[in-house]
């Protein structure tokens, strides 16, 4: 039996706007699951009704065996209280009390409030320096930190997070993926909402919502091909002394995280050194990528003259997709172009070989 | 990795204690409300000002009731008694022993409540310098107690007299002058050290030593009547009149209304205007009190919410409100009782002329009247706290 079952939930707001859809879904005990969609797409009613913090129109939402719609309101509240840790985007911490006090409140309304526990949590998650600070005295990502300390205090059975990185910057962001995803080796139940495919990328599993209903489900192993992809692009811009690496490749540089790049060494793409550089097969499918990328870029702007603001998307799209086939015959196509419209080399192929060869 | 990110660290589901079971958890929550004071200092301080308000006029009302209720009385004895004291079997005339009262008996009344004076009277009918007259024989002194405002001057040597003004009128008698005054077989002459001026049967009246009058008219060791000055209006001189009558059988208590329902009357009046506009402050104070609340509310939605959220239910709501107010009613009341004993002495002093003290017996009432206008004010701010939806009030709707 699954931890979780969503089992054809709809919810409406005011009769009219349908938030959910005969929504189904399943989530395991220790499974981080990523909410993902637009904005207006459901993800966070439905963390709601998870939480316990709304109930549906129609369906029913099981955890652990029980039906959420059947408790009673007293069963309701002790539900969350115990068993939902909620991490918010917007942090929601009490402003008159300081970060100690903020995860106090949860252990007061839990049983007893405890201080030496309180102070052990934050220092767990690096704030031991920050006890008697005001939320207001905090920076984003040392608020997030306190929320989630105020999350795991009471030992929850889930956790539930809603954007927890939607107001950080790229460092505190890595430090909150961080400690969720200690949180899950630990063996927590995780579900995030979030519409960053990166942040997306750090859960087990993915689910897709669009106009409330689900639209598509992805385990994230399936897609590490392509954040492997989006990281060597990274390395490679890094490796040409591109100072701008970080601006032109934002996504890859968000991706190389220490989780992911251990996967590439396992499998051999990277060295396995603590300094970051390609093996041979790795450095190979940087240099077809990257070849393939500015191909694309070179084929849409000279030849197809399309805007330079669609350039850039359209080759992050086709770099994927190209085979090798179709990549030597658009070089062919374009005479063995020697660098793309930026200036930036383009890596040569065989067929490059090949024309110089039959070159007098 | 259980240490690592906390989980592990605590029992779920652990039993929850009851306050009482807990000291701990009321030091967390004053802790928590301490807190949120700093934050909401100057709403607090308003919600303050309108109790502290209501607590003032409430001591201020209060202490002015007993002080005036006090001085009111102390005005109206001026008057006179309220209460008689006669033989069962019929009017206090002279006459044989069954129409008059042991002197001895009378004299030795105690614990009378509300008693500010009495004063045991012989009835006589006789003449002033050959004019017809009715003879009063009392304590001179004990009549100075009955009648404060009379001026009783006795003159030296010769026992003294009062004469009513229209009586001494007609005996040709000023002040200071010696009257002979006749009674039954017998007479006395006396100098007459006063006149009485009333309006009523005093000004035909002679008041002479009791005991010249017992003399005169071979009644020693009795008595027609006691008259009784009682404190407390119709009511109070009923009770004085029942324990009287209960301690010397064969008497019967004549309350003399008039003066008895005047006193109660201007007391009742003063009561019921100062309750009313007790009333009217407290109402005022209740809705600005309710309008600081609710805005108090209205601004902590989602405070609300997330304590909701997060697993507070209706109790921790109603606690967390339940803290506020009182703490709001206890300081109201304790500043309202300071300033209103201020404005009690201002008030004594400047419109009455009198000084008129606080009284601790007003401590209990204002507390109650505090704690009730914060429990009726907080009703409709704590409804709509409890009604707050975690997820409409963290969405901000």
């Amino acid at each position: 039996m699954p931890f979780i079952r969503i089992d054809s939930v709809t919810r409406r707001y005011d009769r009219e706007v349908l938030a959910l859809d005969r929504v189904s879904l399943e989530i395991a005990q220790g499974e981080w699951l990523a909410i993902m969609g637009p904005s207006g797409s459901g993800k966070t009613t439905l963390l709601n009704l998870l939480g316990g913090l709304d109930l549906p129109d129609e369906g029913r939402v099981t955890v652990d065996g029980v039906d959420l719609a059947a408790m009673s309101r007293p069963d309701l509240i002790r539900y969350r209280r115990e068993s939902v840790g909620l991490v918010f985007q917007q942090f929601h911490l009490l402003p008159y009390l300081n970060a100690l006090e903020n995860v106090m409140l949860a252990q007061y309304l839990h049983s007893m409030a405890d201080e030496q526990e309180a102070a052990q949590a934050l220092e767990r998650v690096g704030l031991g320096h920050r006890l008697r600070h005001l939320p207001s005295q905090l920076s984003g990502g040392e608020r997030q930190r306190v929320c989630i300390a105020r999350a795991l205090i009471n030992r929850p059975r889930l956790i539930l997070a809603d954007e927890p990185t939607g107001s950080l910057d790229a460092e505190n962001e890595r430090l909150v993926l961080d400690l969720f995803t200690r949180m899950h080796e630990a063996g927590q139940t995780i579900v995030m909402v979030t519409h960053d495919l990166v942040v997306g990328r750090r859960a087990s599993r993915q689910i897709q919502l669009e106009h409330g209903r689900v639209a598509g489900e992805f385990l994230t192993h399936q897609q590490d091909e392509e954040a492997i992809d989006e990281v060597l692009e990274y390395l490679w811009l890094r490796t040409e002394g591109d100072p701008a690496a970080h601006e032109i490749c934002a996504i890859g540089a968000r991706l190389a995280t220490p989780q992911l790049l251990d996967r590439m060494r396992a499998r051999g793409i990277l060295g396995g050194g603590a300094v970051l550089e390609f093996s041979e097969p790795g450095r190979r499918r940087a240099e077809s990528l990257i070849r393939r990328h500015r191909l694309a870029e070179t084929l849409f702007s000279e030849t197809f003259q399309m805007h330079e603001s669609v350039v850039e998307e359209e080759a992050c799209f086709f770099e994927h997709i190209l085979s090798p086939v179709m990549t030597d015959s658009i070089c062919g196509f374009l005479n063995h172009p020697p660098a793309c419209p930026h200036g930036k080399p383009i890596p040569r192929g065989e067929c490059c070989a090949a024309k110089r060869a039959q070159t007098p | 990795m259980a240490s690592d990110t906390g989980v592990g660290s605590r029992r779920a589901g652990r039993r929850r204690f009851g306050l009482h079971d807990e000291p701990g958890r009321w030091a967390t929550s004053a802790r928590f409300l301490l807190r949120s004071l700093n934050l909401r200092g100057p709403a607090f301080l308003l919600a303050l000002l309108a109790v502290t308000v209501g607590a003032t006029v409430t001591a201020t009302v209060l202490n002015l009731k007993v002080g005036l209720r006090e001085k009111m009385a102390g005005a109206l004895r001026a008057y006179g008694p309220n209460l008689l004291i006669v033989p069962a079997t019929g009017a206090p005339v002279t006459g044989p022993e069954s129409s008059t009262l042991d002197e001895v008996a009378v004299s030795g009344l105690r614990d009378v409540p509300g008693a500010a004076g009495m004063a045991p009277m012989l009835l006589a009918g006789g003449t002033v310098e050959g004019r017809p007259a009715t003879i009063v024989g009392v304590d001179l002194e004990a009549l100075r107690r009955l009648y404060p405002s009379w001026t009783i001057r006795q003159g030296a040597g010769q026992p003294a007299c009062l004469l009513g003004v229209s009586l001494a009128r007609r005996a040709g008698a000023p002040e200071g002058r010696d009257v002979d005054v006749r009674a039954g077989s017998g007479g006395a002459t006396l100098s007459v050290s006063g006149l009485v001026e009333t309006g009523e049967a005093e000004d035909e009246q002679a008041f002479i030593p009791l005991s010249v009058l017992q003399g005169i008219t071979g009644q020693a060791g009795r008595v027609s009547l006691l008259a009784v000055s009682v404190d407390g209006g119709a009511e109070a001189a009923d009770r004085a009149g029942a324990a009287i009558t209960s301690a010397l059988p064969g008497t019967r208590a004549r309350p003399l209304r008039a003066i008895a329902l005047a006193q109660g009357a201007i007391l009742d009046r003063l009561d019921r205007m100062m309750l009313l506009l007790t009333l009217v402050v407290l109402v005022l104070s209740g809705l600005c009190l309710i309008t600081t609340l609710m805005s108090m509310v209205v601004e902590r939605e989602s405070e609300i919410g997330l304590a909701r959220a997060i697993g507070a239910g209706d109790g921790e709501i109603f606690r967390m409100f339940l803290g506020e107010v009182g703490l709001l009613a206890l300081l109201g009341a304790l500043a309202g009782l300071a300033a209103g004993a201020g404005l009690t002495r201002l008030i004594g002093a400047r419109l009455f002329g009198a000084a008129i003290d606080p009284s601790p017996a007003v401590v209990p009432a204002v507390l109650i009247a505090s704690i009730a206008m914060c429990l009726v004010a907080v009703y409709l701010p704590l409804r709509r706290a409890l009604s707050v939806q975690p997820a409409a009030a963290l969405r901000g709707d």
